[in-house]
């Protein structure tokens, strides 16, 4: 089933001469897990605002094109409640916390209490996903004395929490630490394993190789290709667009040209590791 | 000419100690990377180098200078420091106003603040945001913008806090290019940073801290293929790295080409 | 899991005390009503009495040491400029002592100080009483039972949070600021100079974290709009309750009226 999809999107913000989005045409399928990379300022945030309703109605500025999310057209749907539909998490875990509740219990809470959850269900829902999550210990914590990295996990079980039928994650890991990074990573691979439909904007490509289904490659507004994470991921080309490609992919070209390949380009370290064991024989 | 942390310990107000018996000896023209988990105590170990931590216990030596003698604006124009977050420092209206900043307030001639600020900006390669106001470029771009504003205070070394945090291809290539022209020009950079294939790469000298102290001092290959320091300061091993670990082959290999001529 | 911690939010909150179990707009009720009435009364006798029975109930209810410290500040202050202010402002005969043999005490202008001194005591007293015996959350939660607006709830009780943030980000910015060479220290003029630096970055990004954090808010279903529920609720007043402000307001009706009777009758 496809989610959402936009067909020859050309979107301006309000104020600027150039195209954000450039003739976007893309069906983001359920239960897909998609990485999308490029260069800063390349259209992925805006493409995120687009398909969570931001634009255009929050941000105005032309937009043309057809957007359906969830088979409806994006301009018909009521904002607030797209809102909650499709979850969002994104760099800053610091603005992510509401500031007004006094333990992590009561945070995750609340967003169920804005839609009117009966208390039992309330804590229920919010029991299960701190288990899911595996931030049981941060119950009782306050959400504005924890460390950044815990933070973000808190946000995630925020959001979560309210069983979104999809999910926009924008640099969730930018301002943590690889430890933070890894948990971070743990939730997301719980929220794939769970079958959620994953939008995910990162620059940590080693990680993008490993758990995405999906590649979207961004630049200047344009979509430049898209496709499966392993064919997209080890083509060199896009190092032509400032985008990024794994290390041991670029490794597995650099083998080629030394006439020494491998039978595939690798992207994973596991792959690398089981290519050269495959040729060793 | 160098940074000397002696014996420092460095405790907040509160009691809170945060760093603990530092040695450490910076000379200038070094390229030095500090790596660690968050909480090791990186950054307030690089708050003592510019005198916005003053010693708990021990001395710290900017150029033979003791940072406790000195205000933290003053040891500045040796040590510049620039925070993982530009919008803590960005205040004037335009980014060239906010890079040509410090060398007025300093009273420069404005043949100097001109030469300075074209270096600076040349050097991170802004110039087409100059007269834009610093909020309307992106995130990425302002991090450059708050750079450019230090290396035009001209120090002899240079602190980044995080500077790859939220860079994409482009913004870590023009970082590479900046620390080679400092190091070129004769200024010592000093990064705090998670990003261990830009450490590898670009860091000859590279110290990794865990709980307040500074666990290993040395190359990227006898930090990255010491298995204990990896798993005591929690950094993650660059990939090319790991491969070679898994296939165990010899020779602590970091770099592709290592990888490649290591194969038959 | 914390059972015990989870299981706290199936039944109303429990608080440590009876008083502190009371409904906030129960107390507020009370204590206002209390408050007031020194003002009416504006007798000093009254109003002192008031003030002991402020401290000694708050020493029963657990809240003493909360208690006393601002209320002795506020004490000390009110209390002793309003008497140091009377002496000047109001005109009397019958001379106690004379100060340091030239300023005259006089018992007129004693007792007019002594009862403005304690009618602004009992009121504030009642204030602070109220909020160390309340939490804020509690109230905001009582006050959207009866329909504020959960916006307007939001606001209030985030502005706490949003000081903290504040105070911690003017920090952080004075640290980059010096950083870069600015002194902040020192002469007056430095510290002018540092102004513009240092608010320029302050307002910027609070604007852009207010920003940030209503997006963030929003995807947790803040404007959607729907009846709320509560997770920490309060318990439903309760007959001794209600029986206990029903009386306290009628004496402070009857009060009133006498108040009125005085006047114009």
């Amino acid at each position: 089933m496809v989610v959402a999809e936009l067909k020859n999107v050309n979107y301006k913000y309000p104020l600027t001469d150039n195209y954000a989005l450039n003739d976007i045409s893309f069906r983001f399928e359920e239960g897909k897990f998609y990485g999308l990379i490029g260069e800063n300022g390349g259209g992925k945030t805006t493409l995120c605002n687009l398909i969570r309703g931001l634009i255009p109605h929050f941000y105005n500025g032309e937009l043309e094109g057809s957007v359906r999310v969830f088979g409806t057209d994006i301009k018909e749907h009521n904002v607030e409640e797209l809102a909650v539909k499709i979850g969002y998490v994104f760099q800053n875990p610091f603005n992510q916390m509401s500031g007004i509740k006094n333990t992590v219990f009561e945070e995750v809470a609340m967003g169920l209490e804005n839609l009117g959850v009966e208390k039992s269900e309330i804590i229920q829902k919010v029991e299960d996903v701190l288990r899911l999550l595996g931030i049981e210990d941060l119950m009782t914590k306050n959400p504005n004395e924890l460390s950044g990295g815990q933070r973000q996990r808190v946000a995630f079980a925020s959001i979560i929490v309210m069983d979104n039928d999809m999910l926009v994650i924008d640099e969730p890991t930018s301002q943590l630490d690889p430890q933070g990074t890894e948990n971070v990573f743990e939730i997301i691979r719980t929220l794939k394993e769970a079958g959620k439909t994953i939008v995910l904007v990162e620059h940590k490509i080693d990680l993008i190789a490993e758990y995405c289904d999906e590649i979207i490659v961004m630049e200047q507004g344009h979509i430049i290709c898209s496709g499966e994470t392993k064919e997209i991921l080890s083509r060199m080309e896009l190092l032509d667009y400032d985008a990024q490609i794994p290390q041991v992919a670029i490794w597995g070209h650099e083998m080629a040209a030394a006439g020494k390949p491998l039978s595939k380009i690798p992207i994973t370290v596991d792959q690398a590791v089981r290519l050269v064991q495959e040729r060793e024989g | 000419m160098a940074i000397e942390l002696r014996d420092v310990t460095f405790a907040y107000p509160n009691g809170y100690v945060a760093n603990e018996n530092l040695n450490l000896t910076i000379p200038d023209g070094e390229l030095l990377a500090i790596v660690g988990q968050n909480g090791a105590g990186k950054t307030t170990a690089v708050k003592l180098m510019n005198g916005l931590n003053k010693p708990t216990k021990g001395d710290v030596l900017v150029d033979g200078v003791n940072t406790r003698e000195k205000s933290c604006a003053y040891i500045s124009k040796t040590v510049g420091y620039v925070f993982q977050n530009p919008d803590d420092q960005i205040f004037n209206s335009t980014a060239l106003a906010e890079i040509e900043y410090m060398p007025r307030y300093m009273k420069l001639s404005e043949e100097e603040v001109k030469r300075r600020s074209s270096r600076a900006i040349e050097m991170t390669g802004i110039s087409s945001y100059l007269k834009m106001n610093p909020l309307d470029i992106p995130y990425a771009i302002r991090k450059f913008v708050a750079i450019a504003a230090i290396i035009a205070t001209e120090p002899k070394y240079l602190i980044l806090d995080e500077p790859t945090a939220g860079q994409d291809k482009r913004g870590n290539e023009t970082l590479e290019s900046i620390i080679r022209e400092l190091k070129r020009d004769g200024t010592s950079v000093i990064a705090i940073t998670h990003d261990m294939d830009f450490v590898a790469k670009n860091f000859p000298r590279i110290v990794a801290m865990a709980h307040k102290n500074i666990i290993a001092d040395g190359t990227a290959k006898e930090i990255f293929w010491n298995a204990q320091i990896v798993e005591e300061s929690r950094i993650k091993k660059p990939q090319i790295a790991q491969v070679a670990e898994r296939l165990k082959l010899p020779g602590n290999i970091l770099f592709r080409e290592e990888l490649t001529d290591a194969l038959r | 899991m914390d059972k015990s911690f989870i299981d706290s939010f199936r039944d109303y909150q429990k608080f440590d005390n009876w008083f502190i179990d009371f409904n906030p707009l129960s107390k507020l009720n009370i204590l206002f009503a209390l408050g007031f009435s020194s003002m009416l009364v504006n007798n000093w006798k009254y109003g002192f009495s008031l003030c002991v029975l402020y401290c000694i109930f708050a020493f029963a209810v657990n809240r003493g040491k909360q208690f006393m410290k601002p209320f002795s500040v506020i004490v000390l202050i009110f209390g002793f400029f309003t008497l140091v202010i009377r002496q000047f402002s109001v005109t009397g005969t019958t001379v106690l002592i004379n100060l340091f043999g030239v300023l005259p005490i006089t018992k007129e202008a004693l007792i007019n100080g002594l009862n403005t001194a304690s009618y602004l005591l009992g009121f504030s007293g009642a204030i602070v009483l109220f909020f160390v015996t309340t939490e804020m959350r509690d109230l905001m939660y009582s006050l959207e039972k009866k329909g504020v607006s959960h916006e307007v709830s939001y606001i209030v009780l985030a502005s706490f949070q949003t000081i903290i943030d504040l105070k911690k980000n003017t920090n952080l910015i004075m640290e980059s600021q010096k950083a870069r060479g600015i002194e902040t220290e020192g002469n007056i003029v430095n510290r002018i100079k540092a102004f513009f630096p240092i608010l320029g970055p302050l307002v910027l990004g609070a604007i852009s974290s207010t920003e940030e954090k209503s997006i963030a808010m929003d995807a947790r279903a803040f404007s959607v709009k729907c009846k709320h529920t509560f997770l920490r609720e309060l318990r439903p007043a309760p007959v001794y309750e209600k029986a206990i402000v029903i009386i306290t307001d009628i004496s402070f009706v009857l009060l009133v009226v006498y108040k009125i009777y005085q006047v114009f009758g």
